[in-house]
């Protein structure tokens, strides 16, 4: 009987599998090996060694450039998204009236906040003549060329990726309904201000959740695409031309395939070894109410 | 009892997975051959909603002449067309008879055997309204890879009715000309938006006579020469003529021009393009009670020809591992020269280059003013030909990573002119090496 029963468990994997082996695993692994040869996607690959792995790091201007722009970005866009979905979610927390209606208000721009449609809409919103600058001029400003210097593309695309806070949110909000209530009341019975409630209290009691959205914000964002491959197309002059932009462009445009496989191992190499700092950190700063048990 | 229900649906979920899994592995073996001996070809295109019908209508003539043979149209617009290509290319799946642009040759068919060679279906395709000419744009090391459907030459194109209500009544020839419109003009307005280097290749090429880039990628211009070209693009954006590069970047950006409101309501009074996609531009004016005109190329002082600098556009390549070459040459054939499919192709690629199918298309009267303006200026303008190499990626990536950082201040016509040289043969150079 119990033999049965695994078998059953396997069957409802199958389709699973299937897709991660091939999906995943395969593309992973010949990746890998395309990253060792002039691969150009029509004639065969020949082995060429090391020699993407040098060229990125030696004669490429573009590659290097391209991450330090990705980590800028990433280094911009996290630290602030996480941040104000926390502020909403501990808003989101009061009870009050209506306050689902706004929960689920909030949580919109996650679910269209990777879309092609949203970024289509940025691209307008910080046009010369779109509405930011509409505004701007309302209240007697210059209008500002968004799109033109350097650092305004950065930061329209922060804005959007800041924006995409909803699903950070909400499990930020989960975590702040599970810290019992009783703590709250005995410090309040001491005498403790909000502040010190909040920074005492509840900031401790969610660190494994922050932990949690950092780790995931910080693999999105290194791997952002569509943001600047549609507001931006990587410029003005390269200046929001992000890592996984100069992969794809290698890849589909410059029929490098190769290049492009080595360059998405660096980049995974990068983005592995920032998540295992993370997680070798977390012992000092994480703390779990059962005790780290699980 | 409730055994027997989960059986059956763990059997029907699983069934209902392999499905989806076999669906795709099944489709590309039936498009091939269909049954009772009737023939499947694909056919595959980019192009707007106007080319989309056109070619449907054309595909829907050659079946009802060729019972026996079913076309299997594959289109789309332009943005993504060369990723699909490169996969399908790679993996052998590409269309039996597909629209290809002159650059991908050098890609796909470095050495010519790439795609099927046509001029084994000389039986087939007629090709005597082609010029030799014509033909050599879509030929590598004698083979045939492809058979070009127009010609594209680069064009200044105003609205006409913002001049006329400035007071311009007859367009300037010269770029100084165009200087003193910008004072007619309200402040605001720019008779000619340039976009991109491009723009500036013609006018070196109007002094030098000489194309940009040679067959084989070399630069034929001195740094010098390039120089001058950034000097007098700045002299055009001091003098009003165009806006600022920054200008174009926030208002236009990545869009189409055509679609944007300052060029709707005529603040972007005049503009740099291709002939083949001035139809879009004059479709829009027209919504909006304008006409589009097409004054002749503006020269510069002893210009050594026109400048408009000149491209084959839309050729048309059958896939080497088609099962059905023939099939795809008589559906070729059909729409290049069969009366039938040229009018219904219509105008929706430009007009043609093949004489016989531009009078096919005159006698039908399927030809418009903006298309004959087209077809009328482009035979007067002394072009020069440029390689294939101008539309590469990685070369066009290089000398518009220059012309941007010139745009915006970032570095002088000097480093310009030294980084073009540089970043397009470094981009001509790594190219080379894979070959």
């Amino acid at each position: 009987m119990k033999s049965k029963k695994k078998y059953i468990g396997l069957i409802f994997l199958i389709p699973w599998m299937i897709g991660t082996l091939i999906f995943t695993i395969y593309p992973f692994i010949s990746s890998l090996i395309y990253s060792f040869t002039n691969y150009d996607l029509i004639s065969k690959p020949k082995f060429v060694g090391f020699a993407n792995y040098i060229e990125m790091f030696t004669t490429d201007p573009d590659f290097v450039r391209s991450l330090k722009v990705t980590i800028e970005y990433t280094i911009l866009t996290v630290p602030i998204q996480l941040i104000f979905a926390l502020f909403l979610a501990f808003i989101l927390n009061f009870k009050l009236k209506g306050i689902n209606f706004f929960r689920t208000a909030y949580y919109v721009p996650s679910i269209l906040g990777g879309n092609v449609a949203v970024a289509i809409l940025w691209k307008f919103l910080f046009n010369k003549t779109g509405l930011v600058n509409q505004v701007i001029q309302t209240f007697g400003g210059k209008p500002v060329g968004w799109l033109s210097s350097s650092s305004n593309a950065m930061f329209v695309l922060v804005i959007l990726g800041v924006w995409q806070f909803g699903s950070a949110m909400v499990i930020f909000l989960s975590a702040l309904q599970q810290i019992p209530t009783d703590l709250y009341e005995a410090a309040r019975v001491d005498g403790a201000k909000k502040w010190t409630i909040f920074f005492k209290i509840t900031i401790p009691l969610i660190t494994p959740t922050v932990f949690f959205n950092l780790v995931m914000q910080l693999n999105n964002k290194l791997q952002e695409f569509n943001s600047p491959y549609l507001i931006t197309n990587g410029g003005p002059t390269k200046s929001t031309y992000l890592t996984s932009l100069l992969i794809y462009d290698n890849a589909f445009k410059n029929f490098r395939m190769g290049y492009a496989c080595a360059m998405s191992w660096v980049l995974f190499i990068i983005i592995a070894v920032l998540a295992l700092a993370l997680f070798k950190s977390s012992n000092r700063w994480v703390y779990y109410s059962d005790g780290g048990q699980n | 009892m409730i055994s027997k229900v989960k059986k059956i649906l763990i059997v029907a979920t699983t069934a209902l997975a392999l499905l989806g899994l076999t669906a795709c592995g099944k489709n590309s073996s039936n498009s091939a051959s269909g049954d009772n001996g009737k023939v499947t070809i694909r056919f595959s295109w980019w192009g707007n909603d106007d080319r989309h019908k056109d070619t449907l209508k054309a595909i829907k003539k050659f079946e009802k002449k060729y019972p026996n043979i079913k076309v299997k149209a594959e289109y789309s617009g332009w943005d993504g067309i060369e990723q699909k290509m490169a996969t399908q290319i790679s993996g052998g799946t590409e269309a039996d008879l597909m629209q290809t642009n002159y650059d991908w040759y050098l890609n796909y068919s470095p050495k010519g055997d790439g795609f099927v060679d046509l001029n084994k279906y000389k039986n087939i395709i007629d090709m005597s309204g082609y010029s030799k000419d014509i033909l050599k744009a879509g030929t590598i090391d004698g083979k045939l890879n492809g058979i070009p459907h127009g010609s594209n030459t680069r064009v200044v194109a105003v609205n006409k009715n913002i001049l006329n209500k400035y007071g311009v009544k007859t367009y300037p020839t010269t770029w100084d000309g165009w200087k003193k419109v910008t004072k007619t003009l309200p402040k605001g307005y720019y008779p000619v938006e340039f976009h991109t280097f491009l723009d500036i290749i013609c006018y070196i090429t109007q002094k030098t006579g000489k194309s940009f880039l040679d067959d084989n990628g070399k630069i034929n211009y001195s740094q010098q020469e390039i120089k001058d070209g950034f000097d007098w693009y700045q002299d055009m954006v001091d003098s009003g003529v165009t806006p600022s590069r920054k200008w174009v970047m926030d208002t236009v950006g990545s869009n189409s021009m055509a679609t944007t409101k300052e060029f709707l309501n005529g603040k972007i009074t005049g503009f740099f393009d291709w002939t083949a996609v001035l139809n879009s531009f004059s479709t829009n004016l027209d919504q909006v009670n304008m006409t589009l005109d097409i004054p002749s190329f503006p020269t510069t002082e002893n210009p050594k020809n026109d400048g408009a600098i000149e491209k084959a556009t839309m050729l048309f390549s059958i896939s080497k591992h088609s099962k059905h070459p023939k099939e795809a040459a008589k559906l070729l054939n059909f729409i290049l020269n069969d009366p039938d499919g040229v009018k219904a192709m219509g105008i929706s690629r430009g007009m043609p280059v093949n004489t016989k199918a531009q009078k096919i298309l005159e006698k039908a009267g399927e030809v418009d003013a903006t298309t004959k303006k087209a077809v009328e200026y482009s035979n007067k303008t002394n072009g020069v030909l440029e390689s294939r190499y101008l539309e590469l990626s990685q070369v066009s990536t290089a000398y518009n990573d220059v012309t941007d950082r010139f745009g915006v201040g970032e570095i002088n016509s000097t480093q310009a002119a030294k980084q073009i040289i540089t970043k397009v043969n470094a981009a001509v150079k790594q190219f080379k090496s894979k070959n």
